[in-house]
């Protein structure tokens, strides 16, 4: 008994001898650990670290391909996303936008407020209200956490992992790097393989259905027509679904058909409302110089 | 009884005159086409109050020739036109062509010219490859932040727009 006891204080006490913090090859797993449980524990990041996983998962997405040069349409994006973004329940965020050059039609939500849309998308909208909607579906995954919980309830184990990794690397941020490269490094491959799992598998169907339902109520509160989204759905729907600009963003999201039926009933009861709204088809000709 | 050849030519005949001439008097670049998902009444207006000026069978081929709000005014082959809910339309599928897809395409009032962002049509980016090759950029998330709006920013550009807020709560379980 009192050697089994001996021998425990015997291996611990060279355990923290030999490595300060219980560091294991190059990761610390007691802050891990900790940092882990109390991100499993309260599910919730604070805003400031949704935030900062949010900008690293952008920086992803803006290197699959190049920004849109032009300054105007950045700004105009952006005020129309930030007006919109006003009308969610997050409108403190660090509501950002950007425009990427791409053939494909296609707009991604990362987490903290960040959206980026493509010049290939925005080349085939016709209104300010269509813009507003595409936008809003965006936001809506942003204020539902939508990715931030596709992490979270991420079944496989690599993804469990990773969510750890965010919190401590999110952790780091606030505090400058950290002391060790390396795990600088693993942690960015970490982040880059886990961005680019879950942007190219996409979210679950009903996200994506509560995003389009979102949209509608968020468009409508921003005084849009809400009939803009619907336009942008069935123009989505009459072109050829084999068509390769098309291809990723039918390979991540229920197809137009599907999501038109999903939005029925909102729009009834949109209807039923006493609506204020525009589509500012003008404004986004001058402002895209179509 | 079977109708001869003949018959058959001049249906086609009248049929293309028909298109022709109504491409014409439209003076559009294109005329949408699309099917009627469900049987339902051509109405006068855009209004659900609105008359019926007649009725559109489910899967009958329309032309789409515009949009007020959630309406369609649509051309059936019998020449009949009316106006029906957005939601009743299926567009036909359609070969891709950039500026040139969906109702907007139809009505937008300056076709002239090309926008700044068309010149980037048939750069490739953003596709699923890329993203699985890419790595982070750190200089254009810097960028970002020159482009970004505020609360005055945004307020001001909804002004300038007439936007008008509407006070409208989420409505909760919609698609189950």
């Amino acid at each position: 008994m009192i050697s089994r006891h001996l021998k425990i204080v015997v291996i611990s006490a060279l355990i923290l001898s030999g490595c300060k913090g219980l560091e294991i090859g190059q990761f610390d797993l007691n802050r891990i650990a900790d940092l882990g449980q109390k991100f499993a524990a309260n599910k919730e990041m604070t805003q400031q670290q949704e935030e900062a996983l949010g900008a690293k998962m952008t920086a992803v997405i803006l290197g699959s391909g190049q920004l849109q040069s032009n300054a105007n349409i950045q700004k105009y994006v952006n005020r129309v996303g930030y007006w919109v973004a006003m009308h969610s329940e997050r409108p403190d965020l660090n509501w950002t936008f950007a425009v990427m050059n791409s053939s494909d039609l296609n707009a991604f939500a990362m987490p903290g407020g960040y959206v980026v849309i493509t010049s290939g998308l925005i080349d085939n909208l016709h209104s300010e209200a269509e813009l507003a909607g595409v936008l809003a579906h965006e936001i809506a995954h942003v204020v539902e956490k939508h990715h931030l919980k596709a992490i979270q309830s991420g079944n496989t184990m690599s993804l469990v992992k990773d969510v750890t990794l965010f919190a401590k690397d999110t952790y780091e941020s606030q505090y400058g790097r950290s002391s060790n490269p390396l795990l600088d490094d693993q942690i960015a491959a970490k982040l880059l393989s886990t961005t680019q799992e879950i942007y190219a598998k996409g979210l679950t169907k009903e996200d994506e259905y509560q995003a389009d339902q979102r949209a509608l109520v968020l468009m409508s509160r921003a005084g849009y027509d809400p009939y803009g989204f619907v336009a942008t759905l069935q123009m989505l729907e009459g072109i050829q679904p084999q068509d390769t600009h098309l291809a990723f963003l039918f390979a991540t999201h229920p197809s137009p058909r599907n999501r038109l039926e999903n939005v029925g009933a909102i729009l009834t009861y949109l209807e039923s409302k006493p609506l204020l709204v525009e589509s500012l088809e003008p404004r986004y000709a001058l402002q895209i110089r179509r | 009884m079977k109708p001869t050849y003949l018959e058959i030519c001049n249906k086609l005949k009248k049929a293309f005159l028909i298109i022709f001439v109504f491409g014409q008097s439209l003076s559009m670049a294109a005329s949408l086409d699309g099917t009627m998902i469900k049987n339902t009444g051509l109405k006068e207006k855009p209004q659900s109050q609105s008359k019926d000026v007649g009725q559109i069978s489910k899967n009958a081929a329309i032309s789409i020739l515009t949009r007020e709000g959630g309406w369609y005014q649509v051309k059936a082959i019998t020449n009949l036109s009316g106006w029906v809910k957005m939601l009743s339309v299926r567009f036909d599928r359609k070969p891709y062509r950039p500026g040139k897809l969906g109702i907007g395409s139809v009505l937008s009032v300056m076709t002239t010219g090309h926008s700044d962002v068309t010149a980037t049509t048939g750069v490739r980016g953003l596709s699923e490859e890329d993203l699985r090759n890419a790595r982070p950029d750190f200089s254009a998330l810097a960028k970002l932040v020159a482009f970004q709006a505020n609360t005055t920013v945004a307020t001001n550009f909804a002004r300038k727009g007439r936007l008008k807020t509407n006070k409208i709560a989420y409505l909760e379980k919609s698609h189950d």
